[in-house]
């Protein structure tokens, strides 16, 4: 078992700064999750943990020891580290059973010893009936389990996920989550799971790094990841928060008091009187009220959620962007006047510098 | 807990095995290849025996058979790619373009002569124009007995090395013309024009770079065609440089080494011209054009039979007519005696496979040669495209087209080359290998590692990295990767790559004509000197059978290439 360290490491690919100063510490047996948009950088991290790239600035460590550095790396066969690719990349040559005895082969264990570590990997994966089957006989979700099962085989103490339900249907996903989350506890390996889905992030990991443009733009535990973006971008990428401008009029309490669009709302965070700053509103936070205080608007769209509806709300003030708010029972008429409550907000520490 | 229990960083080593692989394959292509390239350089540029600068390339220079030879050589090869131009341009446009029938048999006896090597294609010729014709004789349109084959002249050589490498434009062009973007000329079509105008002011000037990439090759080729000019040209007094090269070697032995190394230079010279005319013309040839869907064949409407009629009559006429000589003569009776059903004898197979000690050899020979050659370029093609591809390794990237350069060349050349490297003993074993079957291997292995190289090539590009990349997680080194992931996936194409070289070099003359020696002969010197010595009945059993064997692998690998990615056959679209 290891943990895995980056150290300012910085990796590009030509004029592509594809990883740029990242220091992340990944704890021994932690379920760490890498989340962003496409091209941030997310496979190039987990390649330079495997051993695939060498780090153009910076060190990586396995435990303590180092297993990149500037010019070097140590090879990926020689890391012991277990990988599921996005692509399964079953070996299609090989049967079932021959994909997940393979590393065991390699390492040349006795033949009984390999066959109990394969029949038991199978019977964990739920693929007992099935060794003796090519890749291209199976399903997709099949074949997800058998790169799973050949990972699980190798005993790795460090295990590399690359978005590894990205090819399977919601229904599977879901399903192979749960596995996921069960196996994590069975064998107790760290885990690095990279994923563009926030929500799969959210529901596995025990902590998440969420990435832009190869930096690391906040990392934390999937509920302060929520509550507390450190930056738009977080608050949006995460749980699809809407960022509004706010004015910090003042202090109440615990909460601070901004103003938006002409209402005076409490919200939680940091800021001193006058600021401009930007503010996080997530839709289950807002509803729509008959009378009261709050946001004042009109109804221009309704989306049926199931439980709830989505209604989409213009406010009136000029220049303010849409709110999308989640509201149970009767959905209001298209086009009425409402007011939207705001029972919580948060201030975003970063400021608005680059914006 | 600490990671030191599960992962020990040993010290850095200076070669991981991927660089000691690296290491192998470079060795391999510079002992062999580029290493008699460079000495063939060196050597023709020395002083010569007077110590001049240049002193050996300028004595060949002012002399007169080499400048004879030279003028030969350009005249031949630029006629015979105006020959092929035409050929191989028209059957294309036709096979293209409109919509006859058959097109799939039309195309396989169109590229019958890439299948059959000159030396045979040579001799069918010689079968079919010659006074004792089995075709022409009882038609009346023979020569007279005793009159000399008109062949034996600059015309014979042009006509059947025009024929020969028309294939390579056929080739050219029908790619070229799978590029024209339809929408192109469906607008000239509705603009009003006669297809006939669409395919000279629209399709043709598209497709003119596919021709004149077509048409260099074909030079090039030309220029290097030893079997032709051989058969055709020695008995007409027409020599060309390859010729000229043999006939020296041959006349004076190894002592001559130096000036037959100037004359391979100016050969060289010419190759790489039309090299980089090629290269340049594909360059700049505007391919880029985006492949859109595929041209809808012309309607010939009622002309459609005529053209039908006539292509068949053509290319029967120019790949299956000498063949049929050929085969008619191999079953000929004694000289004199005409050829009926009740004459034709299998006596010639006897002689040539029971009685002929020598031609016997030759078969096992060159099975022998073949074999290895085949086996052991694929072996070596198959890590190296493994590198260049997968590992996208700058050094493996730089050997695989390096590895080019020994094909690129004429035989003649590369042969003279491995003759100066491998004549003296080989360092600290005394032993030479000229004179065995050991030094024809050489040059087989390192001109043919290229034929391997691009469907090993074509073949890695379909596998997914991630492939070797999983096998590297799981703690496998390269050479286990290569075995247990690597191979099988690319094993079809490597395979259609080794029955190529195997088909090449089982014919193969050009170059083992100025290797072999007694007891180590080649099918293809089998064949030449049979003729040679006037047995030509027994010379054309010989090239029946070698072609029969030619054809059956043929067949076996286009039937093997249904399975494979593109590029990996070279005839196949
Ligand atoms: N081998 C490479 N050569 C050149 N550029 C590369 C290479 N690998 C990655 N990049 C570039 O580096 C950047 C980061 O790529 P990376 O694959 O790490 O992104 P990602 O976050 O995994 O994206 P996705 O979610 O789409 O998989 C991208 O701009 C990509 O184009
Ligand atoms: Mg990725």
């Amino acid at each position: 078992m290891a943990g895995v360290s980056f150290e300012a490491v910085s990796k590009s690919f030509g004029e592509t700064r594809a990883v740029e100063g990242v220091s992340l510490e990944i704890a021994d047996g932690e379920f760490f999750a890498l989340l962003g948009p496409s091209g941030c950088g997310k496979t190039t991290l987990l390649r330079l943990v495997a051993g695939f790239e060498t780090p153009d600035e910076g060190n990586v460590k396995l435990g303590d020891a180092v297993v990149g550095r500037p010019g070097w790396a140590l090879p990926p066969e020689k890391r012991k580290i277990g990988m599921v690719f996005q692509s399964y990349a079953l070996w299609p040559n090989m049967t079932v059973a021959e994909n997940v005895g393979f590393a065991l082969r390699v390492r040349r264990l006795a033949e009984a010893e390999r066959v109990r570590i394969v029949n038991e990997s199978l019977v964990k994966v739920g693929l007992e009936g099935m060794a003796d089957r090519r890749p291209h006989e199976l399903s997709g979700g099949q074949r997800q389990r058998v790169a799973l099962a050949r990972c699980l085989a190798m005993r790795p103490g460090v295990v590399l996920l690359d978005e590894p339900l990205a090819n399977l249907d919601v229904h599977l996903r879901e399903a192979m989550q749960e596995e996921f989350a069960r196996f994590h506890k069975e064998i107790r390996a760290t885990v690095v799971y990279v994923t563009h889905d926030q929500a799969e992030a959210l529901a596995l990991a025990d902590r998440v790094a969420v990435m832009d443009a190869g930096k690391v733009e906040q990392m934390a535990s999937p509920r302060m990841l929520y509550a507390e973006p450190a930056s738009e971008m977080v608050a949006r990428f995460v749980g699809r928060g809407l960022v509004v401008p706010a004015l910090v009029i003042g202090r109440n309490a615990e909460r601070v008091v901004v103003d938006i669009f002409g209402t005076r709302l409490p919200v939680r965070g940091a800021g001193a009187s006058g600021e401009r700053r930007a503010l996080c509103l997530r839709a289950e936070n807002l509803a729509i009220t008959p009378d009261g205080n709050g946001i004042r608007g009109r109804v221009t769209g309704l989306a049926f959620h199931g439980a709830a509806t989505l209604v989409t709300v213009q406010p009136d003030a000029a220049d303010a962007p849409e709110l999308k708010v989640e509201h149970a029972g009767p959905p209001p008429e298209q086009g009425s006047a409402v007011t939207v409550e705001v029972r919580d907000g948060w201030i975003i520490p970063q400021r608005e510098t680059q914006a | 807990m600490s990671g030191s229990s599960a992962i020990a960083v040993p010290a850095r080593s200076l070669f991981s095995s991927e660089a000691a692989l690296l290491v192998l394959v470079a060795v391999y292509i510079i002992v062999l290849g580029l290493w008699p390239l460079g000495r063939l350089f060196v050597e023709s540029l020395s002083g010569g025996a007077s110590g001049e600068v240049l002193g050996l390339l300028f004595g060949q220079w002012r002399s007169a058979a080499m400048h004879r030879a030279l003028l030969n050589t350009l005249e031949s090869s630029l006629l015979a790619t105006l020959v092929s131009v035409v050929i191989g341009t028209a059957t294309a446009l036709a096979l293209t373009l409109t919509d006859v029938r058959g097109k799939a048999a039309l195309t396989f006896v169109a590229l019958l002569p890439l299948l059959v090597p000159s030396q045979i294609t040579a001799l069918a010729w010689i079968e079919l124009t010659g006074a004792g014709s089995p075709i022409l004789a009882p038609l009346g349109l023979a020569p007279a007995p005793g009159a000399t084959n008109p062949l034996y002249s600059v015309w014979g050589i042009v006509l059947v090395m025009g024929i020969e490498s028309s294939t390579l434009v056929f080739l050219a062009v029908r790619a070229g013309l799978r590029n024209v973007p339809r929408d192109l000329v469906e607008a000239a079509r509705l603009g009003g024009a006669h297809p006939l105008r669409v395919t000279s002011a629209v399709i043709m000037p598209l497709a003119m770079p596919s021709i004149l990439a077509g048409a260099a090759l074909a030079f090039v080729t030309s220029i290097g065609n030893f079997g032709i000019p051989a058969m055709l040209g020695i008995p007409g007094r027409y020599t060309v440089l390859t010729t000229l090269i043999y006939q020296r070697l041959q006349g004076f032995g190894p002592r001559v080494l130096g000036e037959v190394a100037a004359l391979a230079l100016i050969l060289t010279v010419l190759a790489v011209a039309g090299l980089i005319l090629r290269a340049l013309i594909v360059r700049r040839g505007g391919f880029a054009a985006e492949p859109g869907a595929p041209l809808d064949p012309f309607r010939l409407g009622r002309s459609r039979v005529v053209v039908e009629l006539l292509l068949w009559i053509a290319l029967a006429g120019i790949a299956i007519l000498p063949l049929l000589a050929l085969l008619a003569s191999s079953l000929a009776p004694a000289l004199g005696v005409p050829l009926r059903i009740d004459t034709a004898t299998l006596a010639n197979y006897r002689f040539a496979l029971f009685e002929q000690e020598s031609t016997l050899r030759a078969f096992a020979n060159s099975f022998v040669l073949a074999l290895a050659a085949a086996a052991v370029s694929a072996t070596i093609a198959v890590p190296l495209a493994y590198l260049t591809v997968l590992r996208k390794n700058p050094g493996a990237r730089v050997l695989d087209l390096l590895a080019d350069a020994p094909y690129a060349v004429p035989g003649t050349v590369l042969a003279i080359a491995v003759i100066i490297v491998f004549l003296p003993p080989i360092p600290f074993t005394g032993v030479s290998l000229y004179g065995t079957l050991g030094i024809i291997l050489v040059a087989y292995l390192a001109r043919f590692l290229a034929l391997a190289l691009r469907p090993a090539v074509a073949g890695m590009e379909q596998v997914p990295k991630n492939l070797d990349e999983a096998a590297q997680v799981a703690g496998a080194g390269v050479i286990r990767r290569l075995r247990a992931v690597i191979l099988p996936a690319v094993a079809p194409s490597a395979a259609a790559g080794a029955l190529l070289i195997f088909m090449t070099a089982f014919n193969e003359l050009t170059v083992s004509v100025l290797l072999w020696s007694t007891g180590h002969e080649t099918l293809g010197v089998a064949v030449f000197f049979l003729h040679y010595e006037g047995n030509s009945p027994a010379a054309a059993a010989v090239a029946v059978i070698s072609i029969a064997v030619t054809l059956a692998l043929a067949i076996l690998t286009s039937l093997m290439a249904r399975n494979l990615p593109q590029g990996v056959v070279p005839w196949r679209a």
